[in-house]
C-alpha cells in the first residue's frame, strides 16, 4: 500500500489525469445529486417547517401538495389514538393566482391552523403573522417570490377565481421549487382552492404524547383504516422522492452520473495501464525472480484505491464548499450521508475496477525480454 | 571444483529465433554445469548467444533441444507456476539495466523481493536488506532513490536485489556494460564477495574480459557453440 502511494507522490504528473478524472466524476455525481436532493427538500418543505409528528390524507395520496379531499370527521379517528394528544385540519392544493398586471402564476395554498401550538403553521409564522393571517383573504408569501406572484410589497392584491388575496406579510427560507407556497388560514384555503367542500379537508394533522410513537400510530391507522398515513418523516421523503421520480430529474441525474463514472474509469485505466507499461522493466525483474504476479496486479490495485481515495478528498470538500456558495445565493444544496456514502463507493467500485483493467498490462511483461 | 553435485546443469542446448522467413540458430548443442558456490563466466563477442544461454538455463526461455537439470529436476518439465515458484526460491537475477521502480528507495528495492516473494515478515526484510546493503557499500545511501545515485550504486542495488533472498545462483547478464572499468571492476569484486557470503553460485555472461581474473571457470561462446576448453584454467587465473 505505502510503495503505491510513494509511487503516486513520486509520479505525480502521471497520475495527475486519473487523480483529476475521478475528483471530476464524482464531483459531477455529488454536486448534481445534492442540487437534486437540495432542491427537491423544497417540496417537503411544508411537512419539514411544522410541528406535526402524523400526516393522514386521502389513500391515493402521492405527495404533500398532491392531496386529495377527505372527510373532515375522520378527525374522529385519528383523535381517538391513545397516543394522540393533538388533531387539526390542514388544506393545500395547487391554485391560479392572477396577478394585477393581468398574467397569472401556480401557487400551492396552504391553509392550517393559526393558534400558538397549531401543528400546520410553518415555524417562520411569528404570532404577529398568524394573528393578521386570521382576515379572510390574506396571505404570506416567501420574499423571494413576491415578484413571481405580481406582489411589490405588503398589503398588495391579486386575485383566485376572482376573489381576493392581500399580502399581509412574508417570510423567509420558505421557497418551493415550483408553485411559490401561500400561506393562510384553513378558511381562506377553503375560499380559494375550488377543489374542497366546506366539510372536507386534505390532511389531518395529528400529535403524539412521545413523537416515538407516531410511527405505531401510523401501522395502527393503516391497517385499521382507508386512508394513507404518514409520520412526519416519512411524509417528507415520500414528497421529495415522487417529485424527483415524477419529474424524471432523478434519471436524468443518474445518467448522467454513469457518464461521469463512465469517463472518470476511462482516464483512470488508461492512467494505471501506462503507468504499469512504463515499469514493465521493473515488474519484469520481479517476475523474473519469481514474485508471484498477483502481488504485482496487487500494487496496480493499490494505485487505484489512492487513487480514489485522493480523487475523493479533493471532490467532496469541493462539493460541500460549492454547496455552501449556492447557499449564499438562496440556492439549497444538501449533501446527506447517503448521498456521499454511496457516491464514494461507487466512486471506489470504479476506481478499482479501472485497476483491474489496468492489470492487463501486466501480462505484456516478459522477462526474457530483458536479455535482449 | 571438488563438490560432488551439480547444482545446475544444461545439456545439449540448441535452440533457434525465427527471423521472417527463416530460422536462425543461436546455440547448437550448448552442455554447461554449475557448482555450488563457484563464479561461472561466458565470454564472447555481441550476439554470440550469450544473453540466450543465460535465458535458458535460468528458466526464462524454453529451448527447443535439450535440457535444464537443476538438482537433477528438470526445469521444462515442471508446470509454469512451479517453475516460477522454482525461480523464486532458488534464482537471483541481475540484468543489463539497472531497472529499479524509480519511486523506491534502495533499501525499499530489496524489500520488496523478500516481501513479495516470500512474504518474509516487514521488520525482518528491512533487517536483511539493510545487511547486504551494508555488505555492498552502500550502508549510508539505504534511502536514496535511483536518481540519486550513481551509475555503480544502481548496480550495486540491483546486485542486493539479486542477492538478498539468498539465492542459489545469480545470474548476471553483462554486469558491467553500462560501467567504467573502474566501477565495473568494484562492482564485481563486490559481487564475487556478495555471493560467497550468501553462499551463492554465480553465473556471469559477458564480453567484458576484464572480468575473467575474477573468475573461477571461464567459457567461450562463439556464433552459438560453447567451447568446453576452461580459459580460467589454461591461463592460470582465478582460484583453484
Ligand atoms: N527474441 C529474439 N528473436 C529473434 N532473434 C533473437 C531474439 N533474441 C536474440 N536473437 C538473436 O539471437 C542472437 C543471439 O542473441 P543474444 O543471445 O542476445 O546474444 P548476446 O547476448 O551474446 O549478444 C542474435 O543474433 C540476436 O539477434
Ligand atoms: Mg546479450
Amino acid at each position: 500500500m505505502s510503495y503505491s502511494l510513494t509511487t503516486i507522490w513520486h509520479e505525480r504528473k502521471r497520475f495527475l489525469p486519473g487523480i483529476v478524472a475521478v475528483a471530476f466524476s464524482t464531483l459531477l455525481i455529488l454536486f448534481q445529486g445534492g442540487l437534486l436532493v437540495g432542491q427537491f427538500s423544497l417540496t417537503s418543505t411544508p411537512i419539514d417547517h411544522t410541528r406535526a409528528d402524523l400526516w393522514v390524507g386521502h389513500p391515493m395520496n402521492l405527495s404533500v401538495d398532491l392531496g386529495r379531499p377527505i372527510p373532515e370527521r375522520w378527525l374522529c379517528q385519528v383523535a381517538v389514538q391513545p397516543e394522540v394528544v393533538q388533531v387539526e385540519t390542514y388544506v393545500i392544493g395547487l391554485i391560479v393566482v392572477d396577478r394585477l398586471d393581468g398574467r397569472s402564476e401556480l401557487c400551492t395554498v396552504i391553509g392550517s391552523a393559526l393558534g400558538d401550538n397549531s401543528l400546520g403553521a410553518v415555524r417562520e409564522l411569528t404570532p404577529e403573522l398568524r394573528g393578521l393571517l386570521t382576515e379572510p383573504g390574506s396571505v404570506v408569501a416567501d420574499e423571494t417570490e413576491l415578484g413571481r406572484l405580481g406582489f411589490e410589497r405588503v398589503g398588495d392584491v391579486a386575485e383566485v377565481l376572482g376573489k381576493r388575496v392581500r399580502l399581509v406579510g412574508v417570510v423567509q427560507g420558505l421557497k418551493s421549487l415550483a408553485a411559490p407556497y401561500l400561506f393562510c388560514s384553513v378558511q381562506t384555503a377553503r375560499i380559494l382552492f375550488s377543489g374542497i367542500e366546506q366539510d372536507q379537508t386534505i390532511f389531518i394533522l395529528g400529535r403524539c404524547q412521545d413523537p416515538a410513537n407516531a410511527s405505531a400510530v401510523v401501522q395502527r391507522l393503516r391497517k385499521e383504516h382507508y386512508l394513507s398515513a404518514f409520520t412526519s418523516d416519512g411524509f417528507s421523503n415520500q414528497t421529495r422522492i415522487h417529485w424527483m421520480t415524477a419529474t424524471k430529474a432523478g434519471l436524468a441525474a443518474v445518467w448522467s452520473a454513469i457518464l461521469g463514472l463512465l469517463i472518470g474509469l476511462v482516464i483512470t485505466s488508461q492512467t494505471l495501464y501506462a503507468a504499469t507499461a512504463s515499469a514493465w522493466r521493473e515488474y519484469a525483474v520481479l517476475e523474473a525472480l519469481g514474485i508471484p504476479t498477483w502481488r504485482m496486479g496487487m500494487t496496480v490495485l493499490a494505485q487505484s484505491f489512492w487513487i480514489g481515495t485522493l480523487g475523493l478528498a479533493v471532490a467532496v470538500p469541493v462539493s460541500l464548499g460549492l454547496g455552501e456558495l449556492l447557499g449564499l445565493v438562496n440556492i439549497k444544496v444538501l449533501f446527506p450521508i447517503w448521498l456521499i456514502g454511496p457516491s464514494a463507493a461507487l466512486t471506489m467500485i470504479t476506481v478499482l475496477l479501472s485497476g483491474l483493467f489496468a492489470m492487463r498490462s501486466l501480462r505484456l511483461v516478459q522477462p526474457a525480454e530483458l536479455l535482449r | 571444483m571438488a563438490a560432488e553435485t551439480s547444482c545446475l546443469e544444461g545439456h545439449r542446448l540448441t535452440h533457434s529465433f525465427r527471423q521472417g522467413e527463416s530460422r536462425t540458430t543461436v546455440l547448437h548443442d550448448v552442455s554447461l554445469a554449475l557448482w555450488p558456490g563457484e563464479m561461472v563466466l561466458v565470454m564472447g563477442p555481441s550476439g554470440s548467444g550469450k544473453s540466450t544461454l543465460l535465458a535458458l538455463l535460468s528458466g526464462l526461455l524454453q529451448p527447443e533441444e535439450g535440457e535444464v537439470l537443476i538438482f537433477g529436476e528438470e526445469l521444462w518439465r515442471l508446470r509454469p507456476a512451479a517453475r516460477k515458484a522454482f525461480r523464486q526460491r532458488h534464482f537471483g537475477f541481475i540484468f543489463q539495466g539497472y531497472n529499479l521502480f524509480p519511486a523506491l528507495t534502495a533499501r525499499e528495492q530489496l524489500e520488496i523481493v523478500l516481501r513479495w516473494g516470500e512474504g518474509v515478515p516487514a521488520g525482518e526484510a528491512r533487517t536483511r536488506a539493510d545487511a547486504i546493503l551494508d555488505l555492498l557499500g552502500l550502508g549510508t545511501k539505504k534511502t536514496l532513490r535511483p536518481a540519486q545515485l550513481s551509475g555503480g550504486e544502481k548496480q550495486r542495488v540491483a546486485i542486493g536485489r539479486a542477492l538478498v533472498k539468498r539465492p542459489t545462483v545469480c545470474f548476471a547478464d553483462e554486469p558491467t556494460s553500462a560501467l567504467d572499468w573502474k566501477h565495473g571492476q568494484h562492482v564485481v569484486e563486490l559481487l564475487r564477495a556478495a555471493a560467497t557470503a550468501e553462499g551463492a553460485t554465480v553465473f556471469i555472461v559477458s564480453h567484458d574480459a576484464r572480468i575473467i581474473p575474477y573468475a573461477d571457470r571461464v567459457f567461450h561462446l562463439e556464433d552459438g557453440y560453447l567451447d568446453s576448453h576452461d580459459l580460467a584454467a589454461s591461463a592460470g587465473m582465478g582460484t583453484p
